[in-house]
């Protein structure tokens, strides 16, 4: 009797650990960290993590500071690594303040990802990024230059003049426009406006924006809060603005059906989350280090390999970008 | 006994209980925690709860200034800003003089850092001076303006940039942040400079006639005033304090962000401060307090803060939610036992004299 | 017992000195987003200025606002709430409430009201990010009805939109109320000296209750309205806001103190601050910061001047009596 139990209980033992093997990530926890609570773009990054954590096993915590910023979410890691987290998931409001804590973290034997915006190399042990800069930033000059029929004046609304990324996307817009391209030969950049990813002060630039060039002809907006408020205004106004830049759907739906946006683009945080969470799970897991040259299999992404990023450490592209026009918006808006 | 009974009834004692209770609840819930497999280790035991203390001791010294303000019955809500220009002034300064240079020049850092205190002092100065010759103004106004005013200048200074020092001079800063290690134990260092700092301030503010004088204008300044007390002198001169230390408290913030200046950091922070001092008895009305209710009320927040993010997974905008409640109770409930008390006194007042009533009749 | 000397209003300095450029500046069709974009200020101020006539102070209306909005749009979102008119009276209603209890707690619990709205505004604020409110979520044009979209910006009367209108209508109710009610002089009266008011036989917590209810309504009030311009709300809308209230208010000659102030000088007040919001963007220097530090500068010159030509006035007053 004591020996059928015996066998049964070793059974079990064996069937439970191979029931632990099937899931990568079991007993993983994993800490993350976005610029803002409250913000939509987020939550369709954390649903991102939710489908890996189903996939994988693992367990994960997310919270961003209520104000954006950076001592916020310095508080946020600490409190994650006294809760003795694996891995940490960070987009960050700076990438170099943040650097001291993450290195704090690293220490601890935690491994630290950035996730939509980094933290400098030095603080990092992976980057994972939608699509390098460049591509972003052409890709919306691109379209803004075909909605408007290839001539006239054209302006940028920013979130803040610190956003790190936006600063990067415009200067690759820029770095186009002057390149003497002959598809931008007729463009005519007037310059940028910061609306601090506040709706009301965004709705204000727009304001101003519209009233000092009275032929302005199209906006970038390369931050999905501005996205909405510039397009309201332009509505209110009713001027014949076209606009394009980086939004989410179900923001924009009403503008793209009323003609005010052609197209809009965004690269999907849902895949961005998910993609992010595979790599730290096989960080934490040993089975891969986030060297330069490296492939990480991410479930239904297929393989990505990891390149080497402009500040000289490791990073990895999805290099998908989503475009919404009247045709696919409707499909997106559930989504995103 | 006299003394261990005013202890008793003392305010720091009902911090102090306070305390204890939150350590105490947030003990069991961890312990529970544990039980019901929701976590692996245990998170809230005294050395991992005093090293997570740095954050919530950043603005200590801000709020060292802001009691000397609140003492005297006046609030200074620019010291945010103050601490943001200092810093941006600091930054700026070491980069005019070391730039972006492989070691960087300790030189250079202790002008950078004279700049910064003293910026810090001078923006003190100047709401210390607005506040004592426009009299018909309150504080708050002049403070709100000049909050504006300095924030705005720290834009005007850097922009929109990050001043990022990679050099090993200006690093050192960092080491400000970092924990001290003694037997085990790991101890933020802003907590043994904010100790010694707070005893000065405690036998400066409790034990010394000059800063009695400080609560003596908070309870009532005309009467100081007519004392012979130099009124206009005192408050020039705490407004100044509290400049500084919104500069000490900026370089501890550099220490904290990896040595990078940005012009819109410490947002908010006045906030912090008021509330650490109105929970340690400090009161806009002026003329109480003490140094010790609010070094008490600085490791409740703390604890509080710690206990609910980590134990309760609340989400850091929701912890500012319990932030509101403390600071009501905090003021609401003493009113309402000082209520009871002077009913039940009137009430037993009103007992006796209709027992004499009684007697005589 | 000190009187309360008639000041003279720090908007006519203004307009003299400063305004000229700003009004150059803003030549065109744009004095209608001016008055667009400050008509929500407008309401708040209207209400600030009940709580700053009785020597109190409310710094949580902008976490009303963005509070009574979430609630509004969230109802409207779901489904529960379709009709316009509902829509702004729920929004009065929360405001009202919570104005209530920010009264309560200052007046019959005296406490100061700067830490209870202090409070008040962190909790409200934290509530708006819980998952039974708006979550992670906000709320975007898609969930209003269109009648509520249109309602206040694409109905107009006499050239203005509804918006400036409601803008109007709270000003005049305000300014009738203060000036011709009992109950609105004895906002007066607790303010410049409540214990004479009581002896009086004001029922001065009742007063206070009462100010901070009204100014706890128009901030909801001005919730809807924000919600019905801009078509969205999130747990930061209007965050750091009321700051700009306060200083429209003391732009517009009102005590903080208590006691004084006229609702003629808070719209103009109101005005100026919106009209810099407006204008600075067009100089093309296009940065809030900036915004901020002339709005500092201003705010300081205004009070500073007010105070200095204040003095000069009692002097040559003394002066001429020879004394």
């Amino acid at each position: 009797m004591k020996k059928v139990l015996a066998l049964v209980l070793t059974l079990m033992l064996v069937f439970s650990v191979a029931a632990f093997a099937e899931k990568a990530g079991e007993g993983i926890t994993i800490g993350v960290v976005y610029k803002q609570s409250g913000n939509a773009y987020f939550q369709a990054g954390v649903t991102g993590f939710e489908q890996a954590a189903e996939e994988l096993g693992f367990e994960f915590m997310h919270d961003g500071p209520d104000d954006g910023s950076s001592d916020g979410q310095i508080r946020i890691i600490e409190n994650y690594i006294a809760q003795g987290v694996d891995a940490l998931c960070i987009s960050a409001n700076d990438p170099a303040a943040l650097v001291d804590v993450c290195n704090e973290a690293r220490e601890a034997g935690i491994k630290v990802i950035s996730w939509d915006a980094k933290v400098d190399a030095e603080g990092r042990d992976l980057d994972v990024e939608p699509a390098s800069a460049k591509v972003i930033g052409v890709t919306q000059l691109d379209s803004i230059v075909n909605s408007i029929g290839g001539e006239g004046q054209i302006a940028i609304l920013s979130a803040m003049a610190t956003a790190p990324n936006q600063n990067l996307w415009i200067s690759f817009i820029e770095e186009a426009l002057n390149s003497g391209d002959e598809k931008y030969a007729n463009i005519e950049y007037v310059g940028t406006v910061y609306g601090d990813d506040e709706y009301t002060k965004s709705f204000n630039e727009t304001q101003a924006l519209l009233e000092k060039y009275p032929d302005l002809k199209g906006i970038i907006v390369p931050t999905t809060v501005g996205g909405p408020a510039v397009c309201k205004c332009i509505q209110d106004a009713g001027r014949d603005v076209k606009v394009t830049g980086l939004t989410l759907a179900s923001d924009m739906k009403e503008f793209i059906d009323a003609g005010i946006a052609d197209e809009t683009f965004l690269w999907n945080p849902i895949e961005l989350g998910y993609a992010s969470s595979y790599a730290a799970v096989a960080l934490v897991k040993g089975e891969f280090t986030g060297a330069v040259g490296e492939t990480l299999e991410v479930g239904e992404l297929g393989t990505l390999e990891v390149t080497e990023s402009d500040d000289g450490g490791s990073i990895l592209f999805l290099n998908k970008l989503n475009s919404f026009t009247r045709e696919t918006v409707d499909a997106w808006v559930d989504i995103l | 006994m006299q003394k261990v009974k005013s202890f008793l009834k003392s305010w720091e004692f009902f911090l102090i209980v306070l305390l204890a209770v939150m350590c105490l609840v947030f003990k069991i819930t961890d312990a529970s925690r544990i039980a019901a497999g929701a976590q692996k280790k245990p998170i809230f035991y005294f050395a991992n709860v005093l090293k997570s203390m740095r954050p919530y001791f950043l603005y200590s010294f801000m709020t060292l200034g802001m009691m000397l303000i609140l003492a005297m019955g006046d609030i200074d809500i620019s010291v945010g800003a103050i601490g943001t220009l200092s810093v941006v002034t600091l930054g700026v300064t070491y980069n005019r003089i070391a730039g972006q240079t492989e070691n960087g020049s300790p030189a250079a850092l202790a002008v950078a850092l004279l700049a910064c205190l003293l910026v810090g002092s001078l923006c003190g100065a100047l709401n210390g001076f607005l506040v004592t010759r426009f009299k018909e103004l309150f504080p708050m106004i002049i403070t709100l303006a000049t909050q504006l005013f300095f924030r705005g200048f720290s834009y005007l200074l850097i922009g929109g940039d990050t001043l990022t020092f990679k050099d090993p001079t200006f690093k050192s800063l960092s080491s400000l942040n970092q924990l001290l290690k003694v037997g085990g134990l790991q101890i933020p260092i802003s907590i043994p400079i904010y100790l010694a700092l707070a005893v000065v301030f405690y036998f400066w503010l409790h034990r010394t006639g000059n800063g009695r004088k400080i609560f003596a204008i908070g309870t009532n300044s005309a009467a100081t005033y007519y004392s012979g007390v130099r009124v206009d002198r005192i408050k020039f001169w705490c407004f100044v304090i509290a400049g500084f230390m919104s500069a000490v408290t900026g370089i501890f913030f550099v220490g904290n962000s990896s040595s990078s200046v940005k012009a819109d950091i410490m947002d908010g922070y006045h906030m912090y401060a008021i509330a650490a001092a109105v929970l340690g008895g400090f009161s806009t009305d002026g003329g109480k307090g003490s140094v010790i209710g609010a070094t008490i009320s600085l490791v409740i927040f703390g604890v509080v803060k710690f206990g609910l993010g980590t134990l309760f997974a609340f989400p850091d905008s929701a912890v500012n939610l319990s932030v509101g409640v403390i600071l009501i109770l905090s003021v609401l409930v003493p009113n309402l036992v000082e209520d009871i008390q002077n009913k039940r006194k009137v009430a037993q007042r009103r007992a006796e004299t209709a027992k004499l009533n009684a007697a005589k009749a | 017992m000190q009187t309360k000397k008639e000041r003279k209003p720090i908007y006519s300095i203004l307009i003299e000195h400063r305004e000229i450029p700003l009004l150059a500046v803003l030549a065109g069709k744009s004095w209608l987003n001016v008055l667009k974009n400050g008509s929500i200020n407008m309401v708040m101020c209207c209400g600030m200025l009940c709580v700053l006539l009785i020597g109190s102070i409310d710094i949580s209306i902008t976490a009303i606002l963005a509070f009574a909005g979430a609630v509004a749009g969230k109802l409207m979102g779901t489904g529960v709430l379709q009709s316009t008119v509902l829509m702004f009276l729920l929004g009065i209603a929360i405001g009202a409430v919570i104005g209530a209890v920010n009264g309560v707690l200052m007046s019959y619990g005296r406490v100061i009201s700067l830490i209870v709205t202090l409070s008040t505004s962190y909790i409200v604020r934290a509530l708006i990010p819980m998952s039974w409110l708006l979550g992670m979520n906000k709320i975007n044009p898609t969930q209003l009805t269109q009648g509520f979209k249109d309602s206040l910006i694409n109905h107009s009367f006499l050239g203005l939109p509804f918006l400036v209108w409601l803008a109007v209508l709270v000003v005049v109710v305000t300014g009738v109320f203060l000036k011709y009610t009992r109950t609105g002089r004895n906002l007066y009266a607790v303010g410049s000296n409540a214990e004479a008011a009581q002896m009086r036989g004001v029922p001065i917590n009742r007063i206070r209750v009462l100010a901070h209810t009204i100014c706890g309504a128009t901030a909801g009030l001005a919730g809807i309205m924000w919600l019905a311009f801009y078509a969205a709300i999130e747990k930061g809308s209007a965050l750091g806001d009321e700051m700009f209230t306060i200083a429209a208010c003391v732009l517009g000659g009102v005590a903080v103190t208590g006691g004084y102030g006229k609702i003629t000088g808070v719209v103009i007040g109101a005005v100026m601050i919106a009209f810099i919001d407006s204008a600075i963007p067009q100089m093309g220097i296009g940065n809030s910061m900036i915004t901020e530090f002339i709005k500092g500068i201003l705010l300081l010159v205004a009070i500073l001047l007010n105070v200095i030509l204040q003095r000069i006035a009692e002097k040559q007053d003394l002066a001429r009596r020879n004394i």
